[in-house]
């Protein structure tokens, strides 16, 4: 009788171990949880309020996309009892951008289509970046140690815009805009009958 | 029998947590791709809207609730791409009168700068972890999706098709036609 009742309270003891174990290291991140015993996260139904309605006139002809990794560090330190205890965070993300980039046809001026016979002389605004673009579902996070939200993350994403603009141009953005404008202007105006399109940039 | 009794959940934790940190993700830092591609679209209105994404997690096998609030903002663009346009689009009769056929309006970029997302509130029970930035992101990215989702509902397609009217209208006056006619189809 005595050994049954050992018995029991040695495997009630084990399980009660194994749960706290497992409930600890999950509180503590160490490990998640497969899929099909979690409930996935899900968002609250909320609306989706049009602040402001814009008319643009961007005639994109140009978009760059990378795929740019970041890696960030930092110390937290705390102090306990006089005690001042370090703690490494260390994040890894990988974000997938695109830089668009075209005329603002919306700068023309009203004289800037000029016809004669079969030619169209058109006078174009330089070419220029519309957009950098990062959206959440272009970052996927790779590596997370320690404590990191959107606050932390903030700085890191502007980094990698940055980057990412700064690549788009070195790489040759604007040229490529301005050539490939170039090409779909003549051959829309191909289609209403001209022959020959002649640009002409303002300055 | 005691020193087992301890043995045992201590080895299951390193076990889990060996599976669960995963070095080789470092090395897929060296991967990088970046392309240049030409398009030609003409983007003719841009909304912006305001959005709360807002999400509570509880589960069965947890004690206590975490909640988390974020305020966003994206910026959608909405407009025609000339790729799927072509010569046969376009009739001019002896009159000079014109009739051009555009593709319907599309969504042309979306753009949820981070920025401009703002963790609003965070409401995290004594016995839970924090959200981790990889649960963060992918609550923005439900966000994110919500609004994609809503973009027939928004009007920003009509207003797309309207204003290219009014540009393509515009600039066929100053080529001189007579009776302008966009259709969309």
């Amino acid at each position: 009788m005595k050994t049954k009742i050992k018995i029991t309270v040695t495997i009630i003891i084990i399980i009660a171990a194994v749960a706290g174990g497992l409930y600890l290291g999950y509180s503590l991140n160490l490990f998640s949880l497969p899929s099909f015993v979690k409930n996935p996260l899900s968002i609250e139904k909320t609306a989706n309020v049009v602040e402001e309605v814009k008319k643009i006139g961007e005639l994109t002809t140009a978009c760059y996309y990378e795929e740019i990794a970041m890696h960030d560090t930092r110390v937290d330190t705390t102090s306990i009892l006089g005690i001042k205890l370090h703690k490494k965070n260390e994040v890894v993300l990988i974000g997938k951008g695109i830089v668009r980039a075209g005329f603002d046809l919306a700068k023309l001026t009203e004289d800037a289509l000029t016809s004669h016979g079969d030619t169209l002389d058109i006078l174009l605004p330089e070419v220029e970046i519309f957009d950098v673009i990062f959206n959440p579902s272009d970052f996927s996070i790779e590596y997370e140690d320690g404590t990191w939200d959107n606050e932390t993350l903030k700085p890191i994403k502007a980094e990698a815009k940055k980057q990412l603009e700064a690549n788009a141009i070195a790489s040759g953005i604007l040229k490529k805009a301005d050539e490939s404008g170039r090409k779909h202007l003549k051959s829309l105006f191909a289609t209403f009958g001209y022959n020959e399109v002649c640009f002409e940039i303002a300055k | 029998m005691k020193k087992k009794l301890f043995t045992i959940p201590i080895l299951v934790l390193l076990v889990l947590c060996v599976a669960g940190c995963d070095h080789s993700q470092k090395q897929r830092l060296e991967a990088r791709l970046q392309t240049m591609a030409e398009t030609a679209e003409i983007g003719t209105v841009e909304y912006t809207v305001k959005k709360i994404v807002k999400s509570s997690d509880q589960q069965w096998y947890t004690v206590g609730n975490r909640k988390i609030l974020f305020q966003t903002t994206a910026y959608l663009k909405a407009g025609i791409r000339l790729q799927d346009f072509s010569a046969d689009k376009v009739h001019v009769d002896e009159q000079n009168n014109v009739t051009v056929i555009l593709p319907h309006a599309q969504l042309l970029s979306f753009n949820m700068p981070a920025e401009e997302i703002t963790t609003v509130f965070e409401d995290i029970s004594f016995f839970r972890s924090r959200f981790s930035a990889d649960e963060q992101n992918y609550i923005l990215q439900l966000g994110e999706a919500d609004i994609r989702a809503d973009v027939p509902n928004l009007g920003i397609l009509e207003d797309a098709e309207k204003n290219a009217k009014e540009v393509f209208t515009a600039m066929l006056q100053q080529l001189n036609y007579n009776n302008i006619n966009i259709k969309f189809e």
